[in-house]
């Protein structure tokens, strides 16, 4: 327990650093969150053409369409704000040899690596754009805004941005092994846009891989699903198992991901 | 005679560059594909689920050739060199430009041209390649005579974001670190050019006053074309008008630069 309240208390400082180094570039700051609005713009234009057409697409209506593009800014401000830049930087941290200073420090280096950073601009947009869009298609469905309903609807969002964080930081990590993982770092981040979108669009294939394989669909598709209740049992199980099973696996891919480092130029 | 010499030069060693950084262009490929893949089946699920064959004045036929073109058409007019230009004003590279016998526009503008050159003869392939499928699984069959006017109409869409893009980067005079500008810029000449939805979803209104802006003449007057929602005289008119945008961004550029040259200090060069 004192480790976590240990870890916390770090985190706050990271976060507090952070926010100073942002803040002292302050033109840079306001440009970001004037792009991310923009990005922001990009996100919505699939709702409104659903909405403009009026069509439901797998019985879902233009309504309950956008309660999928809410959450999926709300999951992408959540990720660009506290992961996206850490995991996008393993790769020239090892290279550069940053990693020396952090095995030596009385925290987890796993904790230390892909939380160091918390970016404050990019996420402002996503949280505001994200939580009006949620609550607007939320009262216009008419969902009971019950405790329970709430209460699962985060609880799988919190689930949703571990599997994200654990599915991105996997082809990060083969930067231990091989140099050359730019290609497929990118590739896979790109992965991310699928959950644009329900994944009740795409063909049946397309959503088993998106389930299963690359679990992508799981990360900002099943907490809407859970809401209209059309997560089947084993869904719902694969929802839970999946992010706690797949950290597990990574955290373990971690520690002998760190063993292969060979300090700077090594 | 010399003066095209030097820069053909410029342009040839551009061209060879563009095998250095192949990784990078196919990273980008892969990631426009997956826009391609998700527009593709939002667009058959919508009209799969509308009673009405058209939508937003498209047919099915017409609004997947648009979306996936779309997508092909924003890589074929990316530009980049915007962050070399950042980086001559930032290191003070632009000294080299007072003594050498080049000048900075041409010289960025045949260095682009070569590596578009290189990038944009494998666009026009996957481009066919992508336009023969839907033809074959979607039943369209495609005008040849519009697919050759696309094929003259496209550098100049290309030119006008070059030109755009190369006003833009007289901000890091001002801003020393100009990404966030480009990013932000990149975001919104993609929407309104009509580079993710075509602009008719935006309405009447909007497509009459985008009408006054150049936007629309970098995707969505190429990809109307493709479509045939453009035809006969509109197209010569059309071309005109690209014409009239590039000649206005590069006199813009040259005044924008005149300015921005007075706030150059040569930091670090």
């Amino acid at each position: 327990m004192s480790e976590i309240r240990k870890h916390l208390r770090v985190y706050g400082m990271f976060a507090k650093t952070s926010l100073m180094q942002q803040l002292e570039y302050r033109a840079n700051f306001i440009i970001g969150i004037i792009t991310e609005c923009a990005w922001l713009c990009t996100k919505l234009l699939y709702a409104f053409i659903v909405h403009r057409t009026g069509v439901e697409i797998g019985g879902l209506s233009p309504d309950q369409i956008t309660l999928f593009v809410g959450t999926f800014i709300l999951l992408t401000a959540l990720y660009t704000g506290i992961f996206m830049n850490n995991l996008g930087s393993i790769p020239w941290r090892v290279r550069r040899g940053d990693l020396d200073l952090m095995l030596v420090k009385p925290i987890s280096t796993q904790f230390h690596l892909t939380m160091r950073e918390v970016e404050f601009a990019t996420p402002i947009p996503n949280i505001i754009g994200g939580v009006i869009t949620v609550a607007v298609s939320w009262s216009r469905i008419g969902l009971e805004a019950g405790f329970v309903n709430i209460v699962a609807y985060i609880l799988l969002i919190l689930l949703g941005i571990t599997l994200a964080y654990s599915f991105f930081l996997v082809p990060c990590l083969l930067t231990f092994w091989t140099v050359k993982v730019r290609a497929l770092v990118e590739i896979v981040y790109n992965c991310w846009d699928f959950n644009s979108m329900p994944m009740q669009i795409y063909g049946k294939w397309i959503q088993r891989l998106g389930v299963f394989l690359f679990p992508v669909f799981v990360i900002a598709n099943f907490p809407v699903m859970a809401l209209f209740n059309s997560l089947s049992p084993f869904y719902l199980i694969w929802g839970l198992i999946a992010p706690i099973g797949l950290f597990i696996i990574v955290s373990k891919m971690f520690n002998s991901a760190i063993k292969k480092y060979s300090s700077a130029g090594g | 005679m010399k003066a095209i010499k030097k820069y053909y030069t410029v342009y040839t060693l551009a061209m060879q560059s563009v095998m250095q950084y192949k990784t990078d262009f196919f990273i980008s490929l892969v990631s426009g594909g997956f826009t391609i893949i998700i527009q593709f089946f939002l667009w058959t699920a919508i009209y799969g689920a509308s009673e009405n064959p058209q939508l937003f004045g498209f047919e099915y036929a017409q609004m997947v050739t648009y979306v996936v073109m779309a997508g092909i058409m924003g890589k074929y007019i990316s530009t980049g060199f915007e962050y070399e230009i950042m980086e001559d004003i930032m290191e003070g590279n632009l000294n080299r430009f007072f003594v050498q016998p080049i000048g900075h526009l041409p010289y960025r503008l045949f260095g682009f041209l070569g590596v578009k050159t290189m990038e944009n003869a494998m666009v026009i392939l996957i481009s066919a390649a992508l336009l023969g499928i839907i033809g074959i699984t979607a039943g369209i069959q495609y005008s040849v005579m519009n697919i050759v006017l696309v094929l003259l109409i496209a550098p100049f869409s290309l030119l006008i974001n070059c030109m755009l893009f190369y006003c833009l980067s007289v901000t890091n005079f001002w801003l020393t670190w100009g990404w966030g500008v480009f990013n932000g810029a990149r975001v919104v000449t993609t929407i309104l050019s009509g580079g993710i939805f075509p602009l008719d979803v935006f309405g009447e209104t909007a497509l009459a006053v985008l009408k006054f802006l150049p936007f629309q003449y970098i995707v969505y007057f190429p990809l109307s074309v493709v479509v045939g929602r453009v035809t006969g005289m509109d197209v010569i008119y059309g071309v005109l008008i690209q014409i009239f945008w590039i000649i206005a961004f590069y006199l813009l550029s040259r005044v924008l630069w005149k300015i921005g040259m007075k706030r150059y200090i040569a930091a670090r060069g």
